[in-house]
Formats: C-alpha cells, structure tokens, sequence
C-alpha cells in the first residue's frame, strides 16, 4: 500500500519503519528539515518538507495516488485538518492522533463529522493498557485476539514461580492447563521454544491461552494474581486523568501525587474520590510518607522519563507493589529489560502499533489477511492472527505434516474455530475459515501461505 | 568504517560488470571475431566479486561515509577490469592508455588515444561505447534496481553516484526509483536507436551512437566522428544528445502525467535557453566569418556542437579549430555549464550554475542592505542554506583541482588552449578539447603522466569529486 505519513517525531519514525518493514511505500511529511533528513538517512522512504495541511505539498505528495494518510504531528489540530484537506484532495483512508482529552470525548463525532477513518489517542491507549496491567498484577503484558476470547500474555519467573528448570511439558502436566508458552525471552535473547525446553529463573515467559485458563494457571502455581485495590500515581498528566477515570469507576483507590498546584487542584476537581496530593512525587521520603511501602500497585507518569525510572527501582526496592512504568523514548527498551521493573509501558510504540494494525487491516482486502499484530516492544517478535482462507498449501493438512515445512522460528500457537480455542498438536489441522495465531520472529508476514518455507 | 558492506558493494558491482560484457561477446560472435578477451575478462570479474559478495551484509551499515567509498572504489575497479578487452585483444599495448581510454568510456568522456578507430575490432568498439551507457546513469544505481537490499540506507550509493547538488527520489523506495531511472533510459535509448535504424544508419553505428549519445559519451565509431552521417541522422543524434542531457525527474513528470510540474521546473527552461541563445549566436557567427555558405548547415553543425559540448557527449560533424573565436569561447563555456543535474551529462551543472548566480544576487542584496533576510529561491520554493554553502565549497575546490592538472598538463608544453581545453573536457566528461585534442584530433601525443592525471580528473569530475577525493583522506579510513 502507499502510505503517507505527516510528523516524523517518535511516532511518525517508528510507524514509518514498521510499514516499511511491512514492504509498503511511505511518503513522510514534516516541517522540519532536520529531522526529515533523519529519518530519509535511515530508512528507504520519500521525504517532503512541508505542512501536512497545505493542499501543495499534499499534491506534492501525490496523495491522489495513496491508500492511507496518517497525521502524528504534535498538533491536534494540525492532524485533524490535515486529515480532513487529504479526505478531500485524494481517497486515501484518513487517521489522526488526537491527544487532548477535551477532543477525546468527541472522538465518534470528529470523526463522523470530518469524515475520518480512525481516531487515535495515545495517552488513552496507554492508560488502558496500564489499567489491564493493574487488573492482572502477575503479568508484565497481555495483548488479547481474536475478539477478546484469546490472550497472550507474559510473566517474569521469579523465585515465586515453582516453574523453574522444569520443561514445557511438565509445566503443561503440573498445572493441568489448557497453556501454551509461545516465546521465552533468556538475557537478551528471545526464544520460540520446543516441548522439551526447559524454564529458568529470570525468563520471560509469554504464553498463549484464553482469559479463564489464564486465572487458573495463576491459581495452580498459588501465584498472587488479584487485581489491585490501591494505586499510587505520580504524575497527573493526560494519561494519569484517563487512568484514574477507569480506576475510580472500578471502584478501586487511587492516590496522586503532582508537583504543580494549580494542576492538583484541576484533577481534584475532576475526580472528587481521587486523593489529590501536592508535592514531589521524585522525593523519596515524601513518597513512603504517601505508602509508597504499603500499596498494592506504584505507577510514575511524569513527563521525565529518567525520574520515573528512578523512582519506579525504588519503589521495587522497598515495597511488593506492581509498579507499571511510563517510558516516552523509545529507544531506552533495552536499558528497560535490565532494570527489572516489573512493567514499561510506551505510549509511542503503542500508538505506532494500533495504527499498523488498522493498515494491515486494511492491507486484507489488497491480498494480505492478518487480522491483528502484536510486536514486543523490541521488535524482535510478532504475534499476527490470521484468517484461513483457501490454500491449498495449508488447509486440512495435520500439523505433523506441515511441520518440516514451517519456518524456522515459528510456532502455530493457537487455532480458533467457531469460536472454541485450540492449542494445536501434531494431529490438529487448520480448516478453512479458522483463526490462525502465529508467533514468529520472523518480520513481515503478510498472509498465512507466508509462514511456509 | 563498515568494510564489508563496501566489498559487497564493490564485487557486486564487478560481478554485474562481468555479466554485461555479453554484449561485446554477442557483437563479435556476430562479426567472426574472437571472444575470449571478453570471456577472460568476464571471469576475472567474477573470480574477484566471488569472494566479496559471498556473504550479504546488512545495508543499515551503509552510512553516507560507506556510500562514497564504495562508489569511488567501485568505480577505481570498473576502470581496472574494464579495460582488460583492450589489453587481451592487443587493441592497446600501454597500460596508460587502456586506463585512459577505459576511463573515458565509464565517465561517459568520449577523449580518446586512438588514432585509427576503425582499425579495432567491432567487439572492442562495441564494449568502449556500451561503456559509456552503464557508466551514463551509473552502475551502482543499475544495481539499486536489481539487486535486492534490505536495511533502508541505500540512497546513500545512489547519493554518491548521481550527479547534482541535492539528490532526491522520485518515489518512496530507492530501488523504485533506481527501476524507473534505468526504464526512462531505456525507453530513450530505443527510441533512438530504431530512429537512427529507420534513417538508413548502419545497425552496429546506430548502437554505438546510441550508447555513446544515451550515456552523454562520445566515443565514435568512425574514423571521421559524426561527419559522414547523413543530415537527417545528425539533427537526430542533436535531438537524442540534447534530451538525455535533460533531468530525468522531468520525464518522471511527464510520465507520471504531471506535466505541469515537468515544465516548471527552472533548471531544464534554463538549460533549454542556454542552448537556444547558444545556438543563435554561434550560427550568426560562423555564418559572418565566412566558414559556412549556407545557413542551414551552419544551424546544423552548431546546434550539434552546442547539444554536444552542454550535455558533455562531445560527438563531432566538423573541425571547430578554424571556428572564430568567439564560437570557440562560447562552446568552452558550455564545457563548464554541462548538463542539466539528475541527468547522464557532466559538466558543473545548470542547477548549480543557477544557484550560484542566485547566491551571488543575493550577496549584491546584503550588500545593499545588510540587514537584509533573503532566501535563495529554486523551482519557487527556498533552497537550504546547507545546499548553497556545500555549491560554493563545490566550485572552490573544482577549480583547485582543474588548476593543478592544468599545470600539470601543462608540463608537456603543448600550446595553452591544448592544455586547458585538455583539462576542461576531460574534467567535464566532454572529450575533445580545442587544437591538438580538438575534434578531429585525439590525445594519443600526450605523456603518461598526463594521461594519468586526465584519467583521474575523468573520474573526480564524473564522480562530482567527493568520492574520489575521499579515498585520499586520513580521516576517511581511521578507525572512530
């Protein structure tokens, strides 16, 4: 597909990238000269300096000729207009970045009344995925397919787990699960592991099952997984007001620390349950004075990436509340890994990864069909759904058969049919019409047939 | 410093070189003559590319510092392998003057030593002018097309091989553009060849005039340049010269339909009123000197001389020597004029001559009013500041390097225009120079030393001088 992009900051880079490396041709559009001139150094697209809402440069762009037009400028209003001048110039699918919560809650109606294809919020994305966090403590990540009925997700072993040195298969007879672990991440490394692989302390497991089995799984290992009751947030940004809006309509505790007083006062006006805290959510003390020591789950949202991670360590050092960290670079994910947080979340890699999703989406009708993609935050796996259709190559065939066939690291981690989950074996097959969940690290894989040698 | 990325490049490039002496094998197997000159070099091409292109590098490595180096290497060892059908076939003895004459055909120069052209084997002339074709829009570029990569940073080859101060793509993927570059060459290739075909023109001429004329070189086939070719078949290799001189994003335009932004662009209605007013003034000039009777053929010889010294082919229908002065002035000029950028021609080129003058205005502003704020403006929109500074440093350190091989030259003590018209064409990709080396003459009566240094300038001019001058800097092969 032609993709054009407006706005090379860290979403725009990062989106670019993931749709080149999907094989698509992507036109980026920025002011600034600079940083067009980044971004055209490192990867093979088009650069155009200019505004992404003047219908010039739009032509320049030959937007006559694009599938889908994507504004990621800093500016809300930049995108919006910009998304609406494309709608009118070509036929391009139009998304705009939209960040203030003022719009955020007119979302349908900008985008029926501007006549764009997708609204994306960033902040309220990560919110959520933050407040799925919360909801299932043991996790560092889950990602949910096929509408909800199957989740992967990812748990660090630690000494709390009796997983360690045991093999897949044990762990399958152990807890009498319906499971299925799909990737181990082991120092850096990153694993699609075998029946016979065998769990250390340290890993990172993702597994793949549905929601139920995943709260039996916990259960069976007698690993605390509630969802938690209390939650320290520092940081009252736009992603802490939309956390704390979900948190509070759970009914669950939520205390927030700002520094700016005229900010604490705004969010105590908002949320009247919530307890607003004026002070210095870095200072140490200040925060066990807050019960740093006694909450169930710390969440540092300042805009200062360095002192979230500082406090997030901390935090982990004097209490066993989850702590779910907000990162805005993107390149820090490696330090990330070896900082032991529990969790990071990126905004940025997150809005990036919705909007890829939507294209590839879109790529179905033009001869792709993945349904949905995952990538860990690295990059370095993707998890896709797909839809069976037709082929030959690969329908009604048992797994044993096709399996010399596969490549290389690529597991077929889960078959939906009529909605019932299957953890495929050697004698399973993949009918037509069936959902197909890959874990690969392979990149882009764009349709089923793609996963043969 | 990513050496392996710079090998890969290197030996593919040799491997593709290997794979294109086809061309001369088919001629010769066609007129009787022996192939093996062509199949040794061949296998000596792929003999050096095997080991380097083994395994394939990561791209992502290939940094601006990587993309020069490879080319300019590429292009020192194209130079070294390409004349060996010379050397085999026993066309030429000196090894100098295989290198000069090698040189001359991939920079698309046209200069020559030879002295009895018609006297080679047809093989051989079809290898010297089909260099010239995969030399006109680069090798490398040709291997953007065909050999996939993967990583992103490839534009920085094609950066360091095309000419003109700021390269652009003209859609999204470098090997994209690098397909459509090479099929709009291509198309006009055709084109002319089977226009030239279709005028009666010998089909082993038509090719090597097509090639020579396609990549702006200027290697003929006859002894006699382009004289002896009927009227209608010069004004056709006129046109043919003139269009390929023409940026080729102005084909892209048209192409793509966008015709409107094909004729707005400055540099090709700048280049296209240069050789109008060139032309007007050179024909009024013989004419008035008596060397021409009839109007006509005075149009003639000075439109093809004018589309041949702009586009820096360097193609010949007449002696220039005994042209008047100011005839001579002017077309000496154009040899540093050249072509349009982004095109097969050299030469300073018309978009750097045009922001050079703008700057210059610009200048006269400030001078006037030093407060001023005035940015240079091309194609209506405000060119960056880096691109005038990095024109400025481009003209100082091209004249630097054409005085020092004109001294140089000069040591042979041949007469001055000799010297400086051998420099100029050669520097600007052109040919044939003025008296000994003019049209009709060749630089055969040249010392080695100035052949090698001629040669050199060959391919810091093609090249538009950095990635061959970066070959000789310290800092470029230090470790950090």
């Amino acid at each position: 597909m032609n993709a054009v992009i407006v706005g090379c900051g860290k979403v725009g880079t990062e989106l670019a990238q993931t749709l080149v490396n999907d094989g698509h041709d992507v036109t980026v559009i920025d002011n600034d000269e600079k940083a067009l001139e980044q971004v055209a150094e490192a990867m093979d697209i088009l650069p155009i300096c200019g505004n992404g809402a003047d219908i010039n440069t739009l032509r320049e762009a030959d937007l006559q000729n694009k599938d889908i037009f994507i504004a990621v400028s800093p500016l809300d209003e930049l995108n919006l207009l910009s998304c609406v001048i494309a709608g009118s110039v070509g036929t391009a699918r139009t998304i705009a970045r939209v960040r203030n919560p003022l719009y955020s809650k007119e979302t349908e109606f900008l985008k029926n009344k501007l006549g764009l294809s997708k609204i994306i919020n960033p902040e309220h994305a990560a919110a959520l995925e933050i407040f799925k966090l919360l909801q299932y403590p043991a996790l560092t990540r889950i990602d949910s397919f096929a509408e909800g009925k199957v989740v992967i997700f990812t748990v660090h072993v630690n000494s709390d787990y009796c997983l360690r040195d045991k093999s897949l298969q044990e762990i399958r007879e152990i807890t009498g699960c319906n499971i299925l672990v799909c990737a181990v991440e082991r120092a850096g490394e990153v694993i699609i592991p075998s029946g016979n692989f065998v769990i250390k302390e340290e890993d990172e497991i993702s597994i793949v099952s549905t929601l139920e089995e995943m709260k039996r799984f916990f259960k069976s290992l007698k690993v605390k997984n509630k969802p938690v009751d209390t939650c320290l947030i520092t940081g009252g940004g736009t992603i802490a007001h939309y956390l704390t809006d979900m948190l509070l309509k759970k009914g669950k505790h939520v205390r927030i620390v700002e520094i700016d007083e005229r900010k604490c006062v705004q969010l105590s006006e908002i949320f009247p349950e919530a307890e607003v805290i004026h002070g210095d959510g870095t200072d140490k003390a200040f925060l066990l004075k807050q019960g740093l020591d006694k909450v169930d789950a710390f969440v540092p949202l300042t805009g200062i990436d360095e002192e979230n991670i500082i406090s997030a360590t901390f935090a982990k050092n004097v209490s066993d509340a989850k702590v779910i960290t907000k990162i805005n670079r993107t390149d820090l994910n490696d330090v990330m890994d070896e900082l032991h947080i529990d969790s990071a979340v990126f905004p940025k890699f997150i809005c990036a990864d919705i909007i890829a999703q939507y294209v590839r989406a879109q790529d179905n009708g033009v001869g792709g069909n993945v349904e949905t993609l995952y990538r860990y935050p690295d990059n370095r796996i993707e998890i896709l759904e797909f839809r069976a259709k037709e082929d030959k190559e690969l329908i009604d065939i048992p797994l044993s058969k096709l399996g010399s066939r596969l490549k290389d690291n690529m597991i077929i981690a889960c078959i939906i049919r009529e909605g019932k989950f299957i953890i495929p074996s050697g004698v399973n097959m993949i009918k037509e019409n069936d959902s197909v969940i890959i874990v690969t690290t392979h990149h882009g894989i764009s349709a089923l047939h793609d996963i043969l040698k | 410093m990513y050496i392996s990325i710079i090998a890969y490049v290197v030996g593919m490039a040799l491997y593709i070189e290997g794979a294109l002496l086809i061309v001369p094998i088919i001629c010769a197997l066609i007129y009787g003559e022996s192939i093996m000159p062509f199949i040794f070099t061949a296998l000596i091409c792929f003999g050096i590319s095997f080991p380097f292109t083994r395994v394939k590098p990561a791209v992502g490595s290939l940094f601006s510092k990587e993309g020069f180096v490879a080319t300019g290497l590429t292009w020192i060892g194209l130079t070294f392998t390409g004349m060996l059908p010379f050397l085999f076939s026993g066309s030429m003895t000196s090894v100098y003057d295989a290198v000069f004459e090698t040189v001359s055909g991939y920079t698309t120069t046209g200069a020559s030593i030879l002295t009895d052209v018609e006297a080679l084997p047809k093989g051989v002339l079809m290898w010297r002018s089909f260099m010239h074709w995969i030399g006109g829009m680069g090798i490398l570029v040709f291997m953007l097309a065909i050999v996939p990569f993967t990583g992103g940073t490839q534009m920085n080859i094609m950066k360091a091989e095309s000419p003109g101060p700021s390269i652009s793509k003209l859609v999204p993927r470098a090997a994209d553009s690098a397909k459509i570059l090479y099929q709009i060459y291509t198309a006009l290739t055709v084109v002319t060849a089977l226009t030239l075909i279709a005028l009666k023109m010998p089909v082993f001429d038509a090719l090597c005039i097509t090639f020579g004329a396609a990549g702006t070189g200027g290697f003929s086939v006859l002894n006699s340049g382009c004289s002896t070719y009927t009227i209608a078949q010069q004004v056709v290799i006129t046109i043919a010269m003139i269009a390929f001189g023409v940026n080729f994003n102005f084909y892209f335009f048209l192409f793509i339909k966008r015709s409107k932004l094909a004729f707005k662009m400055e540099e090709v209605r700048w280049y296209i009123a240069i050789i109008a007013v060139s032309i007007i003034i050179i024909t009024v000039n013989v004419l008035s000197h008596g060397i021409y009777d009839s109007p006509g053929l005075a149009l003639k010889d000075a439109a093809f001389h004018v589309g041949s010294i702009i586009t820096t082919t360097g193609y010949a229908t007449a002696d220039l020597n005994p042209w008047p002065n100011l005839s001579q002035g002017i077309l000496i000029l154009l040899m540093f004029i050249g072509a349009c950028a982004g095109s097969t021609g050299g030469g300073l080129k018309v978009s750097r001559v045009l922001l050079l003058a703008r700057s210059y205005k610009r200048e006269i502003a400030i001078a006037l009013h030093p407060d001023i704020v005035k940015k240079v403006h091309m194609d209506g929109k405000p060119v960056e500041e880096s691109v005038i500074r990095n024109t400025g440093a481009y003209l100082f350190i091209y004249l630097v390097i054409f005085c020092i091989s004109v001294l140089i030259v000069a040591m042979d003590g041949e007469s001055w225009v000799t010297t400086f018209t051998a420099v100029a064409a050669t520097y600007n990709n052109i040919g044939p120079g003025f008296d000994v080396v003019g049209t009709m003459g060749n630089y055969s009566s040249l010392s080695d030393l100035s052949k090698v240094v001629l040669s050199l300038d060959m391919l810091i001019g093609r090249l538009e001088i950095f990635p061959i001058m970066l070959l000789f800097s310290g800092a470029t092969w230090r470790k950090f």
